[in-house]
């Protein structure tokens, strides 16, 4: 709590092996991660992935079927022997609706934590007045939940979970019930709060520029695995499967056939483009990102390079920085980014630019679904 | 595989974290309780029923209590009168409620806030009381309504007879309204108008929106409201005992009083074995209640943004529904408590007349206070109403608090078993209570301790039903981040659950105290004879014919509950709403 992270309050996090099911659902199957101590581990993914009841289980408000959890070096649980109770693991977390108790102020939510932990009362004034000044609240200390803001109770939500100085701090959702400009803030907040305490954390979310922007590890998961783990530019720049690649902002799908080693078809239209070792007819998705979709215009009758495609727009969305631009390729719905101030019409026929250090290639018909 | 001892619900009981003794004893403790309040008395009546002989004599086994319970030609004639009378006044009450809930929650009638808090007196009026008054009003004899109308229009005869079935559904239609009102108001409160609106924009007119829209949204409400006033309706007890078994008109519930209150010698094993019937009757109705409650659940809309209720404009008819109201309410409250206190001032009701007006008197007060058993009824009916009622509700938290959240085998059981009660008649629960305690050499059976039991176990299931209201608006998270913090069960019940639930705690408490303040089916039947209470007091007194003490005895427990009403609603802020009726 008081500046900089002592040694003894760094705590590795690993856990092994996770499976539960909720009856015949399989909701976490073999979850394994390790987060260092002192970093800012996330699992990342949609809604039923299972990243959720990752984050419960190691906070101990659910049992997995089998698996382990590791703190510090000490088992917080693991197949076969008793589960340590989630008040017995010196674990803060942060709800997502936040789950301040209305009928205390800010300081006496703040001081529950340690009043459970019978610390000193004569040391819990101080402790609480603390953590509520790293929060920015001490000018709010008196005041209950229903007389704050959303952000403001937000606060209190993550003053309480640091305030007993845990050893992980688990964070649930906590920016999805804040508006666009108070997240972007609290996000920053809670970064720097993180590092500055050096409190090893796991952040649970579906919001991928969350996920990239905060985290020293990204782990993303579908239908209770993790199918990607590893740093967040790695995640984003080496997506290894279509899933992630969809997941972490590759949004533009085409599908095309190998025809040799340097030539795909899209369609019977031939592309350019290297397909490593895949063997001749192998079908694949081409993935690529909408601000590496190069849009040229074709109306003036030029012709197509042997790495565009040809297509037609669609429709032109104007985002003030950018515009997005949704264009038919070989039919499909792609979409561009391209400068606000570019002029399209609908139905303008257009040449599309694939290259090829920013397309990745993946076997077709695999797993695209959450 | 992971020992089930180590299950996350069962953590506080894994006792390796300095949990206190309560984490570890208070789950069991709580269990054993409910199964045993609710059990032990319904195993007493299943063997009552096969028993010859009463309770404290020695008996064999036999199948004849029901013989001569079913084998009766009347048993036909007493299910027919329970029948139409459950029937009748169910669909009186359904009308009078609803009207009631869609002129207050849906139009702009002015008023409507005062006719809110007249239903929820209504409610608060004791039947004992009202049926009372109306026998002031409507007896043939001496009734005012009567001797106005034959005044009026010259009749040889009075045009009503409150003594009938036609009197007792009337009477009972009138003040089990607010049971439909409570039920069917929220529902109408919570028809999105956007619904209605949508309709009106597909170019459906007013009356199509109400048929194809509006109804159908408060249908469920509507049809569970009948179903439970129906089951009311079979269970009653003081509207038909005291209006229609006076004059031959049995139902179920007063056959059975009648068996073993009445009847010299009384007749234990037909009483319990007509109780038996009794509780097979009603355990079907609650079934098929609770069946078309989960069924309602799934018709409940989903509201979106901007959710408001329309409130419909009812142009110059709104002074018209107000009239209709305050006629009603007139009817219902105030004419009966003025003839109750008019009562009360006069040394003897007879006919009335201006004249009465010239003797009234303070005696009736006097007597009553002079009456060597008042004292002590008051003081009994008092305990039993604080402390019962504090029990039941303490009880109800505990069941609650293991339940509301979990979804275990254990957890489902126990819940199962606390709402058991909701199917058992006063009558057939005091039956039952008899044969269990009576024979039993501890210092329950005749003193105000069985009655305390009797109430706790009978109300469970509304305790609980109210509690859980409160329980739902607490998110698990309040619990699950309470735990992170450290705090073991205790504590989080303690610091976190309790007072979050104190609003629905005491909504629990007030509505217990009211229902205990006044209770008859069961006191009738368990009460000692040193150790009597305000209602049977009364009911004494209606029966011995000590008119002037009942009418003081009414003002009395009125004003008890007017200043118990008024200290819940200042002090711990209760709102009526939060009554888990149904």
């Amino acid at each position: 709590m008081r500046s900089g992270p002592t040694q003894a309050d760094l705590a590795h996090l690993r856990i092994a092996g996770l499976h539960k099911a909720f009856g015949e659902f399989l909701a976490v199957d073999g979850v394994s991660l390790d987060i260092s101590a002192g970093t800012l581990g996330t699992l990342l993914g949609p809604s039923g992935c299972g990243k959720t009841t990752t984050l419960r289980i190691v906070a101990g408000l659910e049992q997995p079927d089998s698996g382990r959890v590791e703190l510090g070096g000490s088992v917080l649980c693991a197949t076969g022997s008793p589960m340590i109770p989630p008040e017995g693991r010196r674990i803060g977390m942060v709800f997502q609706s936040y789950a301040v108790w209305p009928h205390m102020t800010a300081a006496e939510n703040v001081a529950f934590p340690l009043q459970a932990r019978k610390v000193f009362r004569s040391e819990i004034a101080g402790k609480v007045k603390e953590a509520l000044r790293l929060v920015r609240l001490e000018a709010h200390a008196d005041r209950y939940p229903g007389q704050l803001s959303g952000g403001q109770q937000q606060r209190v939500a993550l003053a309480r979970a640091i305030v007993f100085e845990p050893r992980l701090l688990l964070l649930d959702e906590p920016l999805s019930n804040l508006d666009a400009s108070l997240r972007e803030e609290m996000r920053i907040e809670i970064r720097s709060l993180q590092q500055r305490l050096g409190m090893t954390t796991l952040f649970v979310t579906h919001d991928q520029d969350e996920a990239l922007s905060l985290s020293d590890t990204v782990a993303i998961m579908q239908r209770g695995r993790i199918v990607q783990a590893g740093r967040p530019r790695d995640v984003y720049e080496r997506p290894t499967t279509p899933f992630v690649a969809r997941f972490v902002g590759w949004k533009n799908f085409l599908r095309a056939r190998v025809a040799d080693s340097a030539t795909v078809h899209v369609g019977d239209v031939p592309l350019a483009l290297q397909s490593g070792g895949l063997s001749r007819g192998t079908e694949v998705d081409l993935c690529i990102r909408p601000e590496e979709l190069f849009i040229r215009d074709a109306s003036n009758g030029s012709d197509r390079d042997e790495r565009e495609l040809a297509g037609e727009v669609i429709a032109q969305l104007y985002k003030a920085t950018h515009a997005d631009l949704e264009v038919l390729v070989a039919g499909r719905m792609l979409s561009a980014r391209v400068p606000a101030s570019a002029e399209f019409v609908r139905g303008q026929p257009i040449f599309v630019r694939l290259a090829p250090e920013h397309v990745l290639m993946f076997p077709a018909d695999t797993d695209l679904d959450p | 595989m992971i020992p089930e001892a180590t299950k996350v619900h069962n953590a506080a009981d894994a006792g390796a974290f300095g949990r206190s003794l309560s984490d570890r004893l208070l789950p069991g403790l709580t269990r054993v309780l409910v199964v045993a309040l609710v059990l032990y008395p319904i195993g007493w009546l299943v063997y009552g029923s096969v028993r010859s002989g009463a309770p404290f004599e020695s008996g064999t086994l036999t199948l004849a209590n029901y013989a001569k319970a079913y084998a009766d030609p009347q048993i036909g004639r007493v299910v027919l009168n329970t029948i139409v009378f459950a029937f009748g006044q169910a669909c009186g009450a359904l009308a009078i409620g609803t009207t009631l809930a869609w002129i207050i929650v849906r139009t702009n009638t002015p008023g409507r806030r005062i006719f809110e808090s007249l239903t929820l007196v209504l409610f608060l009026f004791p039947l004992i009381m009202a049926v009372f008054a109306w026998t002031m009003l409507l007896s043939p004899q001496r009734g005012l309504f009567n001797i106005v109308l034959m005044e009026v229009f010259g009749l040889a005869s009075a045009p009503f007879d409150v003594y009938t079935m036609g009197g007792m559904i009337f009477v009972q239609s009138l003040y089990v309204a607010p049971i439909a009102f409570l039920i069917v108001a929220p529902a109408m409160a919570s028809v999105d108008g956007n619904l209605e609106e949508a309709a009106r924009m597909s170019g459906a007119g007013p009356w199509m929106v109400a048929r194809r829209v509006s109804l159908p949204l408060v249908l469920p409400a509507l049809s569970s409201a009948f179903l439970l006033l129906f089951i009311v309706g079979i269970e009653s007890f003081d509207v038909p005992q005291m209006l229609g078994a006076q004059k031959g008109i049995f139902t179920y519930p007063t056959l059975i009083y009648h068996a073993i209150a009445v009847r010299f010698p009384a007749d234990y094993g037909l009483g319990t074995a007509l109780a038996m019937g009794l509780l097979a009757v009603t355990a079907v109705a609650v079934l098929v209640y609770r069946r078309i409650m989960a069924r309602g659940e799934r018709f409940e809309t989903i509201k979106g943004k901007g959710f408001r209720t329309r409130e419909i404009d009812l142009g110059n008819w709104r002074f018209a529904a107000a009239g209709l109201c305050w006629m009603f309410f007139v009817v219902t409250v105030f004419l009966p408590l003025g003839i109750i206190v008019l009562g009360s001032l006069l040394r003897f009701f007879g006919r009335f007349s201006w004249a009465m007006f010239s003797r009234l008197t303070f005696d009736n007060y006097v007597r009553l206070f002079e009456h060597p058993a008042i004292g002590k009824a008051i003081v009994n009916s008092l305990i039993l109403a604080v402390f019962a009622g504090l029990a039941c509700v303490l009880l109800a938290a505990l069941v609650g608090h293991l339940t509301v959240k979990s979804k275990t085998v254990a957890a489902n059981i126990m819940e199962a078993v606390a709402m058991l009660p909701i199917a058992f008649p006063a009558t057939v629960l005091g039956v039952g209570m008899l044969w269990a305690w009576i024979v039993v050499p501890l210092p329950i059976y005749g003193t105000i301790l069985i009655l305390a039991i009797a109430y706790v176990t009978r109300y469970l299931p509304l305790a609980l039903r109210t509690v859980s209201g409160g329980f739902a608006q607490i998110s698990v998270e309040m619990d699950e981040a309470a735990r992170l913090s450290g705090a073991g069960w205790g504590m989080t019940l303690r610091r976190i659950t309790l007072p979050l639930l104190k609003p629905a705690l005491s909504a629990a408490w007030l509505m217990l105290f009211m229902i205990f303040i006044r209770e008859l089916g069961m006191s009738v039947l368990l009460v000692g004879t040193g150790n009597p209470v305000l209602s049977v007091v009364m009911f004494d007194y209606y029966q011995s014919g000590e008119l002037g003490l009942l009418a003081a005895c009414s003002v009395f427990l009125i004003v008890l509950i007017l200043v118990t009403t008024m200290v819940a609603r200042r002090w711990f802020g209760v709102r009526f709403s939060q009554f888990g009726i149904g």
